[in-house]
């Protein structure tokens, strides 16, 4: 089977209903499935790359905005999946504005820690300690996560790193500095990955 | 006198913004939410014509999946639930479903964002066990509200949509119905989110 032919769809699958694939079928797109696993980092980077450009009114884009607080985590000493959560926290301000953390964290899930992956989700509310009082917004929302072991990650994230990254006069790392660490980050096997692996080895 | 998009904010710390700093930003994210339609049907145009070994494209699923809902006499946000619950394929193929559901939650009932974010499960049901994984995940959802709804969408529109012979509504029939959705007036867990 050429790639040609697997492109198209000519693999072999014939089911049109998922019920009725076999195993058989799913053997043959494991490949598929492996193909666009390795794909999604470049996807990701591709999307983080949409937020240049637009400020929104703010005084560094949100691209800049992104490289400042990876740079300002690394300079801090935090580690290598904290890097790459602070250069991609804000990734889903183009398609989920009010849900970023969310959004941010769903992409992230498969290859970071819980502590990670719930200081990513929650930032949003740790960002309104520092501001959601002026809105007329309780700025202690945050404080229903008292208790958790990554609460003072949290908060560490957004106040050293995240809500001081607005600075247009800072001198951030550029994106090359940070590709190999969101690579090695995201070469982590998820876990689906894994039960197809597992299933056809 | 500047125009009211050409404003900036002063602060560089959030820390500092003040009551006006608040009033231009939230000048550009209304704006910004008009897009966030286009933003979302850019991004599920970007790979639809991708076909990772099926015999069908993802935006031909995509359809399939939406029309089959439409035709089931499904409400018009559940048909958008369907056009858009993959779109997460490229950022997020191992937790697409929380990413659809992250997209759409603003703007869904709580039950059919839980429709959205489930949906992996509940299609698990129909193949899990031939991948070594267990079909009956989704049975920890089990007297859940939203139980039966995902069921209904996984083995009516969703698992049945790899049919290179189904004849689809193409996108344009569909883009009304994402805009409508898109334009109401975003919540926060429960609370309205300022949209000028």
């Amino acid at each position: 089977m050429n790639e040609k032919a697997r492109e198209l769809g000519l693999g072999g699958i014939r089911f049109t209903r998922l019920q009725d694939a076999t195993e058989a079928d799913f053997a043959v797109l494991v490949p598929f499935a492996e193909k666009a696993h390795a794909q999604v980092v470049d996807n990701v980077l591709a999307h983080l790359q949409l937020l240049k450009g637009d400020r929104l009114g703010f005084l560094v884009d949100r691209f800049d905005h992104s490289l400042q607080t990876a740079t300002r985590a690394e300079r801090d000493g935090a580690d290598e999946q904290m890097i790459v959560c602070a250069l991609l926290h804000d990734i889903g301000d183009l398609l989920a504005p009010d849900h970023h953390g969310d959004f941010a964290a769903a992409v992230l899930k498969p290859y970071v820690s819980d502590v990670h992956y719930n200081v990513v989700k929650y930032h949003p509310e740790f960002q309104g300690y520092f501001y959601w009082d002026k809105l007329g917004r309780n700025h202690l929302t945050r404080d229903r996560h008292k208790g958790q072991p990554w609460f003072d990650a949290a908060h560490v994230f957004c106040e050293r790193w995240d809500q001081v990254a607005f600075d247009p006069d800072y001198d951030s790392l550029p994106l090359d500095h940070f590709l190999p660490m969101v690579r090695r980050v995201f070469s982590g096997e998820s876990v689906q990955t894994a039960s197809f692996k597992k299933k056809t080895a | 006198m500047n125009k009211p998009l050409d404003m900036r904010v002063s602060f560089t710390r959030l820390a500092d913004a003040t009551k006006a700093d608040f009033d231009i930003m939230y000048r550009h994210m209304a704006v910004e939410h008009t897009h966030l339609a286009d933003n979302v049907l850019k991004h599920l145009n970007m790979s639809g014509h991708l076909q990772p070994g099926l015999q069908v494209t993802r935006m031909e699923h995509a359809l399939q999946t939406a029309t089959r809902a439409f035709k089931d006499g499904a409400t018009e946000e559940l048909v958008v639930c369907a056009l858009l619950h993959d779109i997460g394929d490229e950022l997020a193929p191992d937790n697409h479903g929380a990413f659809a559901s992250e997209i759409l939650r603003p703007f869904l009932s709580e039950d059919n964002y839980n429709v959205v974010r489930y949906h992996p499960e509940f299609q698990g049901y129909f193949f899990f066990d031939k991948i070594g994984a267990d079909k009956n995940m989704r049975e920890r959802h089990r007297g859940k509200a939203w139980f039966d709804t995902c069921h209904h969408f996984c083995e009516r529109w969703d698992m049945p949509a790899f049919d290179p012979a189904y004849e689809s509504m193409p996108l344009s029939a569909f883009e009304p119905m994402v805009r409508r959705l898109f334009d109401k007036p975003p919540v926060h867990n429960g609370v309205a989110l300022p949209t000028k």
